[in-house]
């Protein structure tokens, strides 16, 4: 038998790495409270001051933002969330064929770049070089172009229908564990598909939908790459792009002071969405089935309609995926932006591409991307094993607000964890030289995904009886042992797909990356937005086909791993 | 704040009346010797600088042979100049730049001389093919490239008879509805502040108000492939607009350059090696080696522009054949020094509040 220490050895480590984690995460936020009290560069001497607060608050550009902000997130919720809900009844409440290839088409965008979707919308639907509107204009007979995504609301339109799957996912876990006894209720009773629909179902999964509809604010609140890429050059800014712009002026020095003083405003305001948030998610218990029968919902049967489903699905994955990428391609062959013609095609060629294999900086930005792929998953996952056997299996007091505390990052804009680590690092770039290192991106992206880490591995230890590692405690055996060869085994799936989900998200990042990335720290994502706002959109175009073309393998694997643990990718 | 801005202009103009480089003329050889352990040079820069990857390929290749050296020169795509130079004071501030060398305007480099950014280098002592007129800032900077501002627009777009001659032509309402509502004006100040010292700043603050009425978005000057891809038809003005029509047209591309002004205006892009560089005596070598006459024929070939104080270069024979005296470099940075104090000060505030809108 081993000695107790041995057993308090293992505790502490694990209550060691999870409260590191947690002064990490707590440590960034105040950082940013900090940074929005000073003037000056990081570094330099500053008395403390209110006056960012008075420049933010009585700017009528912060105003013009702000409204700027709100109308982009109506928007994008006004696409993602109902197109979702479609997705989600059709797949989870229908008996729409082929419902796993539906899924994959579906999921498939998620774990593709937005920003690279953006680039593709610009060639798309500019009311002057978008192809779509160049082909209506002389179908229709129009003598200006009919739609325009360089406009808030087109800006709104691409990142909705790229958050439209995260919708989905979010609200068909809803309507998979929705009481089906209503809804057989309402159909004995006579009551109309329709009026069911509206009347019992929709409010059955209004929890979800609330949960979803303030997630996605939050997303839009914080999302650079739709309005980098298309917003930036038509004079459009959202809060991501405005503060992008403190700290990379057009004339002058960095506003650190004033971009903390916007963070701080916006940490404020997403806090407070997240009481609606807990609330609809403290109410949904009261609309999941109960019973401990197997007891499933009588799918409805769609008939013709059923060709109307497909052909939804179908014409989301072309328009939201396929064509965005065809316009990136067309772009990548051409010596400069044209639309498709003869004369064009014939001065296509893969020129870009050839050159694009031997550029060592690209070559570089590849292997970094590759590391953050393994080291990020690998940093988060052990973090949220940590945490997350502190709050499920610990009788420590502290265990629910270390939860909360892990919770935090979920709800906050993560450019403003980027802006706080970026500042510690040119505070103590004298010292450490963190600053401009790949290092510092692993801390952030680590730190800023534990809340996804945890929700997923909290849900996984919950399901392990204690009975289990009790029975090895009493044999004697550590804690850190247990956890490696009792819980591991039995939460492997939550573990790899935390794992996988977690380097997906590191390969696609750009919102933080941009803030962060130097020429030592090039990541792909910022190699090629770094091509597309220096005005290299040809370049821009190649790298991205390649970025997606040499990520598919790993994408399939984790979706068909997904499919196969049958866990719907839920980031809540 | 104003109060600081303006000391420091002012302490900028007489270190430019009367400076002469500080530093020690090191030899060649020392700093060849110095080069080859640091083995690579860091450069940050927008993606199609000095014509980007392929243009570094063959200046690096040059640059190697001309000293005897197997450095790895490393070019980044990063933020552009202005953003760059931001970024450049607060890191030399917090211990560590991450580029060596930095490529700037005259507005730049005031400010990095300002926040004692440059490493002090006798660059016309040192180097024998560097005069003392291509220092621009004496002892910190040397001039890479002229740079004529202009109009640029797409000829597929603009219908011929509504062509800009000049930037008075922008706003006349006889010309403007071919542009109105799809004009990209550049974010910066500084055209507009040049374009003062031949305009009055009554004149430019309301052309600067009508300009941001009829434009359609920002456009930075390494976005021209913007204006050439026809998302906007028209430029109000870029740097390098010449240059910008010489290269494209070379590839097809249907773009047209109007100097919006006469004398142009005129921007002198400068090279200085930064303090707390990790590989200091490379990044001295590198912007010697960029003045020199196989480096500029190389940024001609790939970038399409030059400094006109390097004989034979193609700006050297335009401006020659065209009959156009520029003001000397340093005249020049002198005067932009004297913009950024007192009234020039509030002007250029101004400015950059109409162009937020």
């Amino acid at each position: 038998m081993k000695p107790a220490a041995a057993h308090l050895d293992g505790k502490f480590v694990l209550a060691g790495v999870a409260g590191l984690s947690a002064l990490a995460i707590l440590g960034l936020l105040a950082m940013i409270i900090w940074m929005s009290l000073r003037t000056g560069v990081p570094g330099q001497p500053s008395a403390y001051t209110f006056n960012n607060y008075t420049v933010l608050l009585t700017d009528p550009y912060s105003l013009r933002v702000l409204k700027t902000t709100l109308l982009f997130a109506a928007v994008t919720i006004g696409i993602s969330i109902p197109l979702g809900f479609i997705f989600a009844w059709l797949v989870e409440r229908t008996d729409l064929p082929h419902k796993a290839l539906a899924m994959s088409l579906l999921g498939i965008g998620i774990l593709f770049p937005t920003f690279l979707k953006a680039m593709g919308w610009v060639f798309l639907l500019h009311p002057r070089i978008g192809v779509i509107n160049v082909l209506l204009m002389p179908l229709f007979g129009l003598t200006a172009a009919p739609l325009n995504i360089a406009t808030v609301a087109g800006i709104g339109f691409v990142e909705g229908l790229t958050l439209a799957p995260l919708a989905y996912v979010m609200i068909s876990a809803a309507l998979r564990g929705m009481n089906p006894a209503l809804v057989e209720a309402s159909s004995i009773h006579g009551v109309s598909r329709w009026r069911t629909l509206v009347r019992v179902e929709l409010p059955l999964v209004y929890p979800a939908l609330v949960s979803a509809v303030i997630w996605m604010f939050t997303v839009a609140l914080a999302a650079f790459d739709v309005p980098g890429v298309i917003g930036m050059a038509n004079n459009i800014f959202t809060f991501s792009t405005a503060l992008y712009f403190m700290i990379n002026p057009n004339e002058g020095l960095p506003r650190y002071g004033l971009s903390g003083a916007y963070g701080a405003i916006m940490v404020a305001f997403s806090l407070l969405l997240m009481l609606p948030y807990f609330a609809a998610l403290r109410q949904s218990h009261r609309y999941q089935i109960i019973s401990g029968k197997s007891y499933r919902a009588r799918v409805i049967e769609l008939g013709r309609w059923r060709t109307a489903g497909w052909a939804l699905i179908a014409a989301y994955f072309f328009v939201a995926f396929v064509l965005p990428l065809l316009a990136i391609f067309w772009v990548s062959l051409l010596p400069f932006v044209q639309m498709p013609s003869r004369r064009a095609l014939a001065a296509a060629s893969f020129e870009r591409y050839g050159a694009a294999l031997f550029d060592t900086a690209l070559l570089g930005a590849g292997w970094n991307t590759l590391l953050l792929m393994v080291a990020v998953p690998t940093i988060v996952v052990a973090a949220s094993t940590a945490i997350s056997w502190v709050v499920t299996r610990s009788r420590l007091r502290a265990r629910i607000v270390l939860d909360a505390i892990a919770f935090l990052p979920h709800p906050v804009p993560h450019l403003l964890f980027a802006l706080a680590i970026a500042y510690v690092a040119l505070l103590v770039s004298d010292v450490v030289p963190l600053y401009g290192s790949i290092y510092v991106l692993m801390a952030v992206y680590a730190i800023c995904w534990i809340s996804f880490g945890t929700r997923v591995l909290n849900n996984s230890m919950i399901q392990v009886h204690r009975e289990l590692e009790e029975a090895a405690e009493v044999g004697g055996v550590p804690t850190l042992t247990i956890l490696r060869k009792v819980i591991a085994p039995l939460i492997r799936p939550g573990l790899v797909y935390a794992w996988i989900w977690t380097s997906l998200s590191a390969y696609r990042e750009l919102t933080m990356a941009v803030f962060l990335a130097s020429p030592r720290s090039q990541v792909l994502s910022t190699y090629i937005w770094g091509q597309w706002h220096g005005g290299g959109l040809g370049d821009a175009a190649a790298i991205a086909i390649v970025m997606m073309a040499v990520v598919s393998p790993l994408v399939a694997f984790f979706w068909i791993y997904a499919r196969r643990q049958q866990q719907v990718a839920s980031p809540v | 704040m104003n109060c600081s801005r303006i000391t420091a202009a002012a302490l900028l103009a007489l270190a430019l009346a009367g400076a002469s480089p500080s530093g020690a003329a090191e030899s060649i050889d020392h700093l060849v010797a110095g080069a080859a352990k640091e083995g690579e040079i860091v450069f940050v820069a927008g993606s199609e600088t000095f014509g980007g990857r392929k243009g570094f390929a063959e200046l690096g290749a040059a640059f190697n042979k001309k000293f005897g050296l197997n450095a790895r020169i490393n070019f980044a795509p990063g933020p552009e100049m202005n953003a760059m130079a931001a970024r450049v004071i607060t890191e030399v501030k917090s211990g560590r730049a991450s580029t060596d060398f930095y490529l700037g305007s005259q507005s730049h480099y005031a400010l990095l001389h300002q926040e004692n950014a440059l490493e002090n280098v006798p660059w016309s002592a040192s180097f024998p093919w560097i005069t003392k007129d291509m220092e621009v800032l004496p002892g910190e900077s040397v001039l890479v490239y002229t740079s004529l501002n202009g109009i640029i627009y797409n000829s597929n777009l603009i219908p011929k008879d509504k062509t800009p001659k000049s930037y008075a032509d922008l706003i006349d309402p006889r010309l403007s509805p071919a542009w109105a509502g799809k004009m990209a004006i550049p974010p910066y100040v500084q055209w507009l502040a040049d374009l003062s010292l031949l305009w009055g700043q009554e004149k430019v603050k309301d052309f600067a108000r009508k300009l941001v009425t009829l434009s359609g978005g920002r456009l930075r000057y390494s976005e021209e492939e913007r204006v050439v891809s026809g998302e906007f038809p028209i430029m109000a003005n870029i740097g390098g607009a010449l240059e910008h029509m010489w290269m494209w047209q070379n590839k097809g591309a249907p773009l047209v350059a109007v100097t919006g002004s006469s004398p142009p205006i005129t921007s002198y892009f400068q090279l200085g090696a930064l303090k707390k560089s990790a590989h200091p005596n490379l990044a001295k070598l590198f912007v010697a080696f960029m003045m020199s006459k196989e480096a500029q024929l190389i940024i001609e070939k790939y970038d399409g522009r030059t400094t006109h104080l390097v004989e034979g270069t193609r700006l050297a024979k335009y401006l020659a054949a065209n009959r156009i005296k520029l003001q000397p470099p340093g005249e020049a940075m002198a005067a932009y020094v004297k913009s950024e104090g007192g009234e020039g000060l509030k002007f250029k505030e101004e400015l950059a509040k109409m162009l937020k809108q």
